[in-house]
């Protein structure tokens, strides 16, 4: 069996004194990251990169993606203790957690999370292993109409389907869109919206773009939002032990939840928090009392948390075989590999093996040592919790510059964080999500590239890109999809206009 | 005063003046054909979908109530100055007087900051990013510098 000798020498790579290191100090500062609130898994990833441009692609990435998976573990802990999730796909786990913690329960919260993370995340891995390779053998064949129709099926999917307001999110991915033409035009040369800058010759960089929207942005809120609430609850080893009928209530909970993260991760637009929203709503649909949710059920946090941990890890499977990012998390991790001069795509796992099958091999170390991080260490999680805000965002800004200014020694980088921050802030408010800018800026010079390739291959006849069978499935897709938004962006306005004037704010 | 979700509204003209921004800048390029597509084509295509949405957000903001969102002025300039601050000491005096102007600045955004703690914070932050960033990761950045006169 190939799979097996390739899984075999992935964990070889995996388990060299360099990768073990940095896959631990990348769960470590993920976990930390993580659980302070108002710092998501995509600022937390996108603050450290820069720490990872000294490193070896496949270290840097394997530290990395710790860093990913090791925030949505981490945001778990300050959902439950302090009812404010760490991440947005922690939210969920609130609900149930937080009461939990009220009764006294915080230990049996705290371990059910872990263990349930630790099986999704196992469970997404294997999906991981079994399906990439299959993956590969169908996509080794796509030619530039293929890939151009999956780039525009994943831009509109992931601006619509999770967004309360899928017009304002298509407008978030344009945007990314048009910043992604800045800098020269690969096929003439040309430099486009330049404004006078030679900095702009390259593009926008791709960091300071990340950063500015998600680290300073986010900075910004939680001064104004931030809340110090203290937890005093001693937490001890003993009390983290779940009785046999919590440990038999959380079993299928957890299994339902992996099925759902490793579905919805590994499709494009999803990703871990909406698996975490349906691994809840599924649970409380087949619960024989629902009215126990929302006091401190188990499996209202068993099931969204092993849900969102497997969605990290699928959520690799399209990023790795086609090179396209479902997600603007996996957009970071992709930019972060086109740095290192590696592009993603069906050809990654021939060219790269020991980075592709020792990468899904440091993701099961990995959450093996989030287990062994979260479970004996919770006293020093539980302090963390206590630092407050106001000594934290100080450094936060320190790190973000710094990081910036490391890419290629440039303050003018600086100022583009500046100036991203100030965007991101402003269209925060407008109530705006920017995720989809992210994802729009990375594809943006891909779809360019390959509609242009199309386009000549056919003469110019858009048709013919259409009538082949994969890319005019998806193509169709896509147009059912953007039908749809129509439709309930139209629906929902006749019916706010048909109602006498009710104000959505509170 | 006609009703209008006056959020949306401004929201939408933003949209719609960045795609414009970009149309008008397209046609400074060569916009080429649908089969040899020059370096405009696609700006000039994206320009048109982002002016589009961004009216269709206006549009959709009309016949329902909706005020202007509040920012917070206090936080949001001490983050800013901060990182201007930032960038302006960095290339003439070095990291770690860069990294204290950039922590005193930052810690006015928190109206409860008392002098003292931000100097404390601004030194252990400046040396930790010292040692970390150019000691043990060698990036290459002088710690001091004497400025040029």
């Amino acid at each position: 069996m190939t799979l097996w000798s390739d899984i075999w020498s992935g964990f070889q790579v995996a388990l060299s004194t360099t990768n073990l290191l940095y896959c631990f100090v990348g769960v470590f500062l993920g976990t930390f990251l993580g659980m302070l609130p108002g710092i998501g898994a995509l600022a937390a990833v996108s603050m450290l990169m820069p720490l990872t441009f000294y490193l070896e692609p496949t270290t840097a990435l394997v530290m990395l993606a710790g860093v990913y998976y090791g925030a949505e573990y981490g945001g778990s802990t300050s959902s439950i203790l302090l009812n404010l999730p760490g991440t947005p796909s922690n939210a969920v786990t609130c609900i149930d957690g937080y009461p939990m913690a009220q009764q006294g329960r915080a230990g049996v919260a705290l371990f059910t999370t872990t263990v349930a993370s630790w099986v999704g995340g196992t469970i997404g891995i294997l999906a991981l292993f079994g399906l990439s390779p299959l993956i590969v053998s169908v996509a080794l064949a796509f030619g530039p109409a293929e890939y151009f129709s999956i780039m525009v099926f994943g831009l509109v999917a992931a601006s619509t389907v999770t967004q309360d307001n899928p017009v304002k999110g298509l407008s978030m991915v344009m945007l990314g869109l048009l910043l992604g033409t800045v800098g020269t035009d690969i096929n003439s040369g040309v430099v486009r919206y330049d404004l006078g800058f030679f900095e702009l010759y390259e593009g926008i960089s791709f960091i300071a773009i990340a950063m500015g929207l998600f680290g300073v942005s986010e900075v910004i809120f939680s001064i104004t939002e931030s809340v110090h609430k203290p937890f005093n609850q001693a937490v001890t080893l003993r009390s983290m032990i779940p009785t046999r009928a919590e440990i038999r209530q959380a079993v299928l909970p957890v299994l339902r939840g992996a099925g759902i993260g490793g579905l919805f991760g590994s499709l494009p637009g999803t990703g871990p928090t909406l698996a975490s929203f349906v691994g809840y709503a599924v649970e409380k649909r087949v619960a024989k009392d629902p009215s126990r949710f929302g006091k401190g059920a188990i499996e209202g946090i068993a099931s969204p948390e092993s849900a969102n941990n497997a969605a990290a890890q699928t959520a690799f499977i399209p990023t790795l075989t086609l090179g396209i990012p479902g997600s603007s998390v996996m957009a970071v991790m992709m930019g972060a590999l086109l740095i290192h001069g590696i592009a993603p795509g069906p050809q990654l796992m021939g060219e790269h093996p020991d980075l592709f099958w020792g990468l899904a091999a440091s993701f099961w170390i990995g959450n093996l040592l989030l287990l062994i991080l979260n479970i004996p260490m919770i006293g020093l999680w539980i302090r963390v919790l206590q630092i407050p805000y106001r000594f934290l965002y100080p450094a936060v800004i320190c790190l973000i510059c710094i990081g910036v200014y490391s890419v290629r020694a440039s303050t003018f980088d600086i100022g583009v964080v500046l100036l991203f921050g100030l965007i991101g802030y402003v269209l925060r408010l407008l109530r705006f999500e920017l995720a989809p800018i992210l994802i729009g800026f990375i594809l943006g010079p891909m779809v360019e590239e390959n509609l242009r390739r199309a386009m000549l291959i056919y003469r110019g006849d858009f048709f013919e890109i259409i009538l082949r069978p994969i890319s005019g499935t998806m193509l169709g897709v896509t147009a059912l999809i953007l039908v749809w938004t129509a439709w309930s962006a139209l629906r929902s306005r006749r019916a706010a206009s048909g109602e006498p004037a009710v104000s959505v704010d509170d | 005063m006609f009703r209008a979700d006056r959020g949306d509204l401004l929201a939408g003209l933003i949209i719609a003046a960045v795609g414009g921004w970009f149309l008008v800048g397209a046609f400074d390029y060569r916009i080429g054909t649908a089969v040899r597509m020059g370096p405009g084509y696609l700006p000039m295509v994206f320009g048109i979908i982002t002016l589009v949405l961004g009216l269709a957000i206006m549009l959709l903001a009309l016949g329902r109530d909706g005020k202007l969102p509040l920012p917070a002025p206090r936080a949001c300039l001490a983050v800013l100055v901060s990182i201007a601050g930032f960038t302006l000491v960095l290339p003439r005096a070095g990291l770690i007087p860069a990294a204290l102007v950039a922590v005193m600045i930052a810690t006015r955004g928190d109206r409860d900051a008392r002098l003292t703690s931000s100097l404390v914070l601004a030194v252990c932050v400046a040396v930790v990013s010292w040692i970390v960033f150019v000691e043990f990761l060698g990036m290459p950045m002088p710690a001091f510098r004497m400025p040029a006169l």
